[in-house]
């Protein structure tokens, strides 16, 4: 692997604990970032993509559990790996309904912890290509006029021009134009495909 | 008689032949003559002998009257029926009788009922034998009905052939029956008592040895008395009698001094001494008095209960030990999963033949591998089962070691900690364990109540100081949500916890712990919030040997 393959952050406290995670992450070949506290993590920069977070859970002020749902709140999805000394059912339930990788206790195997990173990092390179085609999908839904927009929630409910034409109140021409010009900015070859970006960027159907 | 000397001489004069002349022609007169002046002469000498008789015996008896009178005892005369013929005035008045009150009268009326049956046969004794002398003690009753003590001595004379009287003198002994009761009183003080109460003189000699002191120290009066005191002392310890001794003369006394003493049997036994000088009425000292308490039995106990609670602060240290698990666990699986991880970088360096990457990585194994064995023999001696063991300590070393065991804690807890510890603290005497114990138990209370805070400052403040001039101060004051003003005491009662898991020992515990080291233990509501839990501990002036 190179390390354009991407970067490891490591989160722990303990010195010497996350100066062992760094070694080991280098030893695959990986790029390793570490940081002593979530705070510090919080406060840096990380737009290496793809990424994957190992992160203790006990820690001084902001714990793992908090700097997860901080991350979330903000809208970063980095995969986490969450290391623990002592894991109890309740937190590690939390932790994976919050979408972590991997909750792993400490002292772990250490090819179980690089199996979690690679794992972590593939799902960050295919959400990085999902996020990368849904954000096309979303500017294509953006440069739709209001109009259309309004025609294109009432195609996705599945209804006829005539229909819609009653329930907008314009002519069944307006309508088709209004239909062919959404196709057309959403690069949709049918009704079905319309129907699936619809469904991926949560666009509400309108119905009657 | 005279007279009729005269007479007889004057008619021989003047009636025999011749006339005026004394001539005896015959022998039978001279004869006649000769008997007839002896018998006058006898006559004569008999007279004059019963009238000097007459006379001394008159004055003998106005003597005798005039003793009986006027004597400072009381003086009796009394038929051998009892009934008074005479009697002097002291008698009466000490009585609280008129002399003419009590002539006639029985003298059993003057007597205690209980002691007539004595006084009769008191005088029946003196009837059957005339002249001897016997002296008894009893007591008299006075006019009022109070009671006097008596010492009397009777005698029977036999004044005329058919009469015979009992003289009896009588000496009021009631002061001394008083003081000989107040001395019977003490004595069966000394005698019941429980503690051995001897008395030595100050060659330390003993002489006197009640019953206790024959129980504790095995030996009889008979057998101490007259012996050196020293008998009782282990010879370790000789030279503490001569140290008593000394404070002694000086006019000292010694409270409550717990020394060791030897029975009969050999063995030593545990007692409390007082000692305290013996004065004559001027005031010198001429003896000791030791009271000796036997407190084998108070020691034994006491170190039962120094074993007991003891057991129970260790009992109290594992349950803490059983909250800790969770940082505990955490502290130790630092280093093992740093060993791991470096062990495992360190086969991945090696197989890419990078050997300086590796080598760092085995230095990193054999450093954390050493870190982990110094937390586990830090815990192991939080966990050790140590008999109780009082030493010179400093309490803020105490603290430290405590806060270092639990940083962890305090860490994941979030938890600033404050220590304002005093530099001028003196050591104190105290089992580090269980003091250990106490502060494990504070802190890890006041932990738990600033968990239960929720949102605002996480502070935990330690503090040692002087109390006053005889204690040193440790008080732990936390940010919790602090307890009602009153309640402070209920964190201290057993089985009182608002942890889920918590024994609610842990302060009760610390509360005894703390007492058995003669200091003080209490909560106090902050000001602003939370909670102080301080203890006193006492500033021993002297180490002891």
């Amino acid at each position: 692997m190179t390390e354009a393959a991407g970067v490891v952050f490591i989160v722990d406290d303990d010195p010497s604990m996350r100066e062992s995670l760094q070694n080991l992450v280098r030893s695959i070949g990986l790029r390793a970032k570490v940081f002593a506290s979530a705070q510090d993590f919080l406060r840096s920069p990380h737009p290496d993509r793809p990424a994957c977070l190992v992160l203790d859970v006990r820690m001084p002020g902001l714990s793992g559990l908090d700097l997860q749902k901080r991350m979330a709140d903000a809208g970063t999805d980095i995969p986490i790996i969450f290391l623990t000394a002592h894991a109890d059912v309740p937190m590690t339930v939390r932790a994976m309904k919050a979408g972590a990788v991997e909750f792993l206790t400490k002292p772990m195997r250490e090819q179980d912890l690089l199996d979690s990173i690679q794992q972590a990092m593939e799902r960050d390179r295919t959400a990085s290509a999902d996020r990368a085609e849904t954000e096309d999908l979303r500017r294509r839904l953006d440069s739709l006029t209001p109009r259309e927009r309004e025609v294109m929630q009432h195609v996705i409910a599945g209804l006829l021009n005539k229909q819609i034409a009653g329930e907008l109140g314009m002519s069944e021409a307006t309508v088709k134009i209004h239909r062919h010009h959404v196709m057309e900015k959403m690069k949709a070859s049918s009704v079905a495909e319309l129907v699936r970006m619809a469904d991926r960027l949560s666009v509400p159907t309108q119905k009657s | 008689l005279l007279a009729t000397f005269f007479v007889a001489v004057a008619l021989d004069y003047f009636f025999m032949d011749p006339i005026r002349t004394l001539f005896f022609d015959r022998w039978e007169k001279a004869v006649g003559l000769t008997v007839f002046a002896a018998v006058a002469l006898f006559l004569v000498e008999f007279g004059v002998a019963r009238r000097r008789d007459e006379r001394a015996l008159q004055n003998s008896q106005e003597w005798g009257q005039s003793v009986f009178d006027l004597s400072p005892t009381m003086n009796f005369a009394v038929d051998p029926a009892g009934t008074i013929l005479s009697v002097n005035s002291i008698s009466a008045e000490k009585l609280g009788y008129t002399t003419e009150e009590l002539l006639g009268q029985s003298v059993m009326t003057a007597f205690h009922e209980a002691d007539r049956q004595a006084i009769q046969e008191n005088i029946a004794r003196c009837m059957q034998q005339p002249g001897r002398t016997i002296t008894y003690e009893l007591r008299r009753l006075r006019k009022d009905g109070t009671t006097l003590w008596v010492r009397e001595t009777a005698k029977a004379v036999q004044l005329k052939k058919s009469q015979a009287v009992v003289l009896i003198t009588c000496e009021d002994i009631t002061e001394r029956k008083r003081t000989e009761d107040a001395k019977l009183h003490l004595a069966a003080i000394v005698e019941s008592s429980d503690d051995a109460i001897i008395s030595k003189d100050l060659q330390g000699v003993m002489r006197s040895w009640n019953k206790a002191a024959e129980r504790i120290f095995g030996y009889t009066a008979a057998e101490a008395v007259g012996q050196p005191v020293t008998m009782l002392i282990p010879p370790r310890l000789a030279d503490e009698e001569r140290q008593i001794l000394e404070k002694i003369r000086r006019g000292e006394s010694i409270d409550h001094y717990e020394t060791v003493r030897l029975h009969k049997e050999g063995r030593e036994i545990n007692i409390a001494l007082t000692v305290s000088p013996i004065r004559d009425d001027a005031g010198n000292i001429v003896g000791v008095s030791k009271t000796a308490r036997d407190i084998t039995e108070r020691k034994r106990t006491e170190e039962a209960l120094r074993k007991t609670q003891s057991e129970l602060a260790h009992v109290n240290r594992v349950a803490t030990l059983g909250e800790l698990t969770a940082s505990l666990a955490h502290e130790i699986n630092q280093p093992l999963g740093a060993i791991v991880n470096n062990a495992g970088a360190c086969l991945r360096w090696l197989a890419a033949h990078n050997i300086g990457e590796a080598r760092q990585s085995t230095e990193h194994v054999i450093r954390d591998a050493h870190r982990a064995s110094q937390i586990i023999k830090r815990i192991r001696s939080l966990m050790t089962k140590a008999p109780p063991q009082k030493d010179w300590m400093d309490i803020n070393e105490i603290i430290g070691e405590v806060i270092a065991f639990l940083r962890p804690e305090l860490h994941a807890e979030r938890v600033g900690v404050q220590m304002q510890l005093s530099d001028e603290l003196p050591t104190v005497l105290g089992d580090r364990i269980q003091l250990q114990q106490v502060l494990l138990n504070i802190v890890m209370n006041a932990i738990e109540a600033i968990r239960g805070a929720g949102e605002g400052p996480r502070t935990l403040v330690l503090r040692t100081d002087k109390h006053d001039a005889q204690h040193i101060l440790v008080a732990v004051q936390d940010s919790g949500p602090g307890i009602d003003a009153g309640h402070l005491d209920q964190p201290f009662e057993a089985f009182y916890s608002t942890k889920p898991r918590g024994l609610g020992m842990g302060l009760a515990i610390s509360r005894s712990i703390i007492e058995a080291h003669g200091g003080r233990l209490w909560a106090t509501a902050n000001e602003s919030r939370g909670a102080t839990f301080q203890f006193t501990l006492p500033i021993q002036s002297e180490k002891p040997a």
